[in-house]
């Protein structure tokens, strides 16, 4: 088992393949950190020489800061003799596989999160699964996201008179276009207004709150409804210190549950079960269950993730959780390729083109289709003004057909216009972007910050010197303090050549050159075009999932994560391997994970975030 | 006259409320001081990505000197600005290129590096200082905008959550100001408020009540770390509150308004509906610059607020900028020029296009008469970045103008020279003070900086 998790870790951590063994390691160790970390000098108080692989598991912190320390490029420093990228990858590897052998003597702890309001989107899908209508949200201000890249991250969701201001005029207006008959039908206003609060608080309501709230309806019951709609209780997401149900022992996981943590009650787990899938408030089903305390039973819990996927609410995970993993929402905002050159990139397109993304994304969860077919397909979902960007056939009357393709250009959202838009500047493509794009989204091994005189590549295929961007990138790739991230970084995003700044195919940029789409990995694979770039991302598939499971595990939780979650993410990608990538165990594993149904108290999360701090 | 006027009115007819401008007979009695002056105003502009630095310096020092190359479109308003050179804030000239200039623009502090948990600027902004001291006087406090919507995830090349370059004004250390980035929402947010009727405001009015009520009870149950959000909400609830109570009051005392002020606010009305109605326009980043530009303008003449803040993009903005003539790159392309001839410039371009945004507020503020004198006479409009020279991302000496009357308190037509890195801070407390805003020092400052 430790040996499946070194290699886990080992693959993930480095894009090139680590099969070395530990003795490269330790000589390494002695060439490249002993003259500076040894017996004889201990610069910064670290003598490595007296530190064998026992000791340093039992400095998880050391360790982390050592390997933070060898990713991000800082060590060797740049006054040491340079470490080749080969041997730096040996090297991490080494560390990382201590880093995993850790677990059995660490305490996970579940984490806790921050009260949070509701994000711009929740409140929109709360107030339609609530009142049967769907408002424009648009007088809200968007909502920033968190470390992992999330809009529902509890640390950045702050709240505002602005926003305040603009919920209760959102939630008025949605109030005035309700059909108040049917939502509170004559003789049982008083009965179904309680029904929609405790659905809107996502808990049982105390009597006097009920009480207080039937009063309310001599003010009109669009007033009535307004309180409710307008309080803390609905828009502010807390979840309780002292648990209502007392701490369950943990049936699921030995390994992982931590005394220290408590099980967080059923109409909490509820709640965040359906924040999670359908970024919304429970329903009824769910909230019986969370009453007869039934929610918590593992077969329960499944069935229910199940049912919830089948729904068609979940498709808020494409909309949502997929649209900030990957990215899309920068073309609603920054990204804007130049209206003069491609004026073929209007609102309607682009629109098509997050669409064809959350589309595909929807298909893959609700049929349980294979995470890997986001890498590769041979299918994709296309609407008609995108069929005609792709060149592929328009479809017949519906709003969006599934194409079957005969070639690997598409299929997969490498090959999806949006993700080739999103990572292009306004006036060329950029290799530079999608190498970084697939790096950081795809793989989860974002590169290093590049030195403070790197400079910046012309905003035109071509420039005066004559010099095509991979040639002006080949020079730059000469520097040697360039060369092993641009390595990683350009061959991934040469192979996408074939694509222009709106994603369209092509076979020649400006001035007629041809293009070439050709690169070679660090580990020595020759790419050429899409179909080589898909096989060789395909081969990191370790890699892939171990970035898919983190992601939705933050999403889940609805905070970045620490070094804390390391084994979870790790259980989850290696469950997905088992699996065959199946999408849907995947959401299931996240759902009934230790953190997803426990919390710390607070002095333990802030003894967490603290050694986070101190990293 | 024996009771003061409102200086804000509901025009029912009209179904829209208007701010009235400042009127001598409006102040109230007891504030009298204040009756005597027209009051200030504040605002500030931010231009992302350095400026190019060897054409931005007036030649020649105090009261003789020529306007630049970048500077030349504020001739015109020659003998109302103050150009000071060699300020800059110390704090910043360390972390990353950009996140920590912008961070500190306001602050004169350091951010704290962060992807995303534990975020904070150091400081509260001297806006909101500002609007904490004067924003209880009009119907907004403070007005926070953006051409460019907020920056999301984290620049891993730096480790810092790129949520700090997107923010310019900071209600607290740790709290940034939401930004509104549509000019057509600006305006109906301060205009469009009186609309809904007596029943529909005091709807809202019960509905803040119960509200207030629910947050105070949530938070009592709470532990001490988990208040905050609580707390958060709770003066979310307070200050829609008082805003209200601001407009009942000066409601009750409903005057017409000057036909030439509302026939402008309608005028803009429908310039900006047509403008949004219209999607080949929407986009233009010209056109919507100006548009804002005028909302800011109508926003201090009507004295619906005094305090506002604009970001013309966040830092690290790649906004295309080929709109321009002889401009084919983008605006973070362009900063890191590298000394080639041909970038420097479209860099000098991208940043005289931003000086003459400048100058388009101050004639927006000159055409508002004020008794004697005009609106832009009782501003202070700060414009400038927290990068000298984005090739290096340079934080000495950092591009400034100071622009507008101050009330009789800035003497313009002066190129304000102090000794190298002088702190940023000093400029800070001047026009902090000026703002009522009583501190004997402001995060580094040294003293006020003598621009009166």
């Amino acid at each position: 088992m430790p040996a499946t998790r070194a290699f886990l870790a080992a693959s993930f951590l480095a894009l090139a393949p680590c099969a070395r063994a530990t003795d490269d390691a330790r000589s390494l160790l002695s060439s490249s950190c002993l003259p500076c970390h040894g017996a004889t000098k201990s610069k910064a108080g670290l003598n490595l020489d007296a530190l064998d692989d026992a000791a340093l598991r039992s400095a998880p912190d050391l360790v982390a800061s050592i390997l933070e320390r060898l990713r991000d490029g800082s060590m060797p420093p740049s006054d040491a003799s340079p470490l080749a990228l080969e041997d730096r990858d040996v090297l991490i590897a080494h560390f990382a596989s201590i880093a995993a052998a850790r677990a059995a003597s660490a305490t996970p702890s579940a984490g806790r999160t921050l009260p949070r309001r509701m994000t711009r989107s929740e409140f929109r899908y709360a107030l339609r699964d609530l009142l049967g209508v769907d408002v424009a949200v648009d007088a809200i201000p968007r909502d920033p996201s968190g470390g992992a890249g999330f809009e529902n991250d509890a640390d950045t969701l702050f709240t505002t008179p602005l926003l305040l201001e603009t919920w209760i005029d959102t939630a008025a207006t949605a109030i005035e276009r309700a059909d108040l008959a049917t939502l509170l039908p004559p003789g049982r206003e008083a009965e179904s207004l309680l029904a929609i609060a405790r659905r809107a608080f996502r808990r049982p309501l105390a009597p006097d709150e009920a009480a207080e709230l039937v009063l309310r309806l001599n003010d009109g019951a669009p007033t009535a409804l307004l309180s409710i709609l307008a309080s803390p209780r609905f828009l502010m997401r807390i979840e309780r210190d002292a648990p209502l149900a007392t701490p369950a022992p943990d049936t699921q996981s030995s390994v992982h549950s931590a005394p220290v943590d408590f099980a967080i009650s059923d109409f909490e787990l509820a709640e965040r079960l359906s924040f999670f899938l359908w970024s919304s408030v429970p329903d009824d089903a769910l909230f019986e269950l969370a009453a007869r305390g039934a929610l918590r039973e593992p077969a329960t819990l499944r069935a229910q993730v199940r049912r919830m996927l089948d729904d068609p609410r979940s498709r808020a995970l494409a909309d949502e959780f997929a649209a900030q993993w990957l990215d899309l929402r920068r073309l609603e905002t920054t990204c804007e390729p130049d209206p003069g050159r491609f004026p073929a990139y209007t609102r309607e397109l682009r629109g098509a083109m997050v669409r064809e993304v959350t589309d595909v994304f929807d298909a893959i969860v609700r049929e349980d289709r294979s995470l890997l077919e986001l890498l590769d397909a041979d299918w994709t979902i296309v609407s008609a003004p995108l069929a005609e960007h792709y060149g592929l056939p328009a479809p017949v009357g519906a709003d969006t057909h599934r194409v079957q393709l005969d070639s690997r250009e598409r299929g997969g959202i490498l090959g999806m216009a949006a993700i080739l838009t999103l990572t292009s500047h306004p006036l060329r493509t950029s290799p530079v972007l999608r190498g970084k794009w697939i790096l950081e989204t795809i793989l989860g091994t974002p590169p290093p910050p590049p030195p403070a005189n790197a400079g910046v590549l012309p905003a035109e295929e071509v420039q005066k010197d004559g010099l095509s961007l991979r040639e002006r990138l080949e020079q730059h790739r000469a520097r040697a303090d360039c060369r092993s991230c641009h390595e990683r970084i350009d061959p991934l995003g040469f192979a996408l050549e074939g694509f222009d700044p709106i994603g369209r195919t092509r076979t020649k940029l400006a001035e007629d050159k041809p293009v070439d789409a050709r690169g070679t990995l660090p580990d020595g694979t020759t790419v050429d075009g899409i179909a080589g770039l898909k096989d060789a991302l395909l081969a990191r598939r370790d890699a892939f999932a171990t970035q898919v499971a983190s992601k939705v595990l933050a999403y889940a939780l609805n905070r970045g994560l620490t070094r804390a979650d390391d084994d979870v993410v790790r259980d989850l990608a290696s469950g997905a391997a088992w699996t065959d990538y199946s999408s849907r165990a995947l959401i299931e594993a996240v759902a009934t994970s230790v953190p997803f149904r426990h919390r710390s108290p607070p002095d333990v999360a802030r003894t967490q975030s603290t050694l986070e701090a101190n990293r | 006259m024996s009771t003061p006027l409102s200086r804000r009115t509901l025009l029912r007819g009209a179904g829209a409320a208007l701010a009235l401008p400042w009127l001598e007979a409006m102040a109230p009695r007891r504030a009298h001081a204040e009756a005597v002056a027209p009051p200030l105003r504040f605002a500030a502009f931010y231009v992302p990505n350095g400026v190019r630095a060897d054409t931005w310096r007036p030649d020649g020092v105090g009261r003789r000197f020529t306007l630049s190359r970048t500077l030349a479109p504020l001739e015109p308003w020659r003998a109302r600005v103050v150009i000071p050179t060699n300020l800059w804030n110390a704090r910043a000239n360390v972390g990353d290129g950009h996140y920590v200039k912008l961070g500190g623009f306001l602050t004169s502090t350091q951010i704290h590096q962060t992807t995303g948990r534990d975020l904070n600027a150091g400081n509260t902004s001297i806006d909101q200082l500002m609007a904490k001291a004067v924003g209880a006087r009009t119907a907004l406090p403070s007005m926070e905008l953006s051409m460019e919507s907020v920056s999301t995830g984290v620049d891993v090349n730096v480790s810092y959550t790129r949520l700090y370059g997107s923010y310019l004004s900071w209600r607290s250390p740790t709290q940034p100001a939401p930004r509104e980035t549509d000019p057509r929402a600006a305006f109906q947010r301060l205009f469009d408020r009186g609309s809904a009727d007596a029943a529909a405001r005091a709807r809202r009015k019960s509905v803040l009540d119960v509200v207030a009520e629910d947050a105070s009870r949530l938070r009592s149950r709470l532990g001490a770390g988990d208040r905050a959000r609580l707390d958060e909400f709770q003066e979310a609830v307070h200050s829609i509150e008082t805003r209200l109570a601001f407009e009942d009051e000066h409601a009750a005392r409903a005057q017409s308004a000057p036909a030439d002020l509302l026939a402008r606010q309608s005028e803009l009305g429908s310039t900006l509906a047509a403008h949004a109605a219209d999607p080949h326009r929407a986009g233009d980043h010209a056109e919507r610059t100006r548009l804002m530009l005028d909302v800011m303008a109508l926003a201090f003449a009507t004295d619906t607020t005094r305090v506002a803040s604009l970001m013309f993009g966040n830092e690290v903005s790649g906004r295309n900028f080929a709109f321009l003539d002889g401009v084919t790159t983008t605006h973070h392309d362009a900063s890191h020029h590298d000394n080639d001839a041909s970038k420097l410039e479209q860099y000098e371009r991208i940043t005289r296009w931003h000086v003459e945004q400048l100058a388009y507020f101050l004639d927006r503020l000159k055409s508002f008469r004020e008794g004697e004198c005009d609106v832009l006479d009782h501003s202070m409009v700060l414009f400038g970045g927290g990068i000298r020279d984005g090739n290096g991302h340079d934080p000495h000496d950092l591009p400034l103008v100071l622009a507008g009357g101050g009330g009789g308190s800035i003497e313009g037509g002066q190129h304000l020279v102090s000794p190298p890195d002088t702190p940023l801070a000093n400029l800070h407390l001047a026009l902090l003070r000026r703002m009522g805003v009583e501190l004997d020092r402001f995060a580094d400052s040294t003293g006020a900086l003598p621009i009166g």
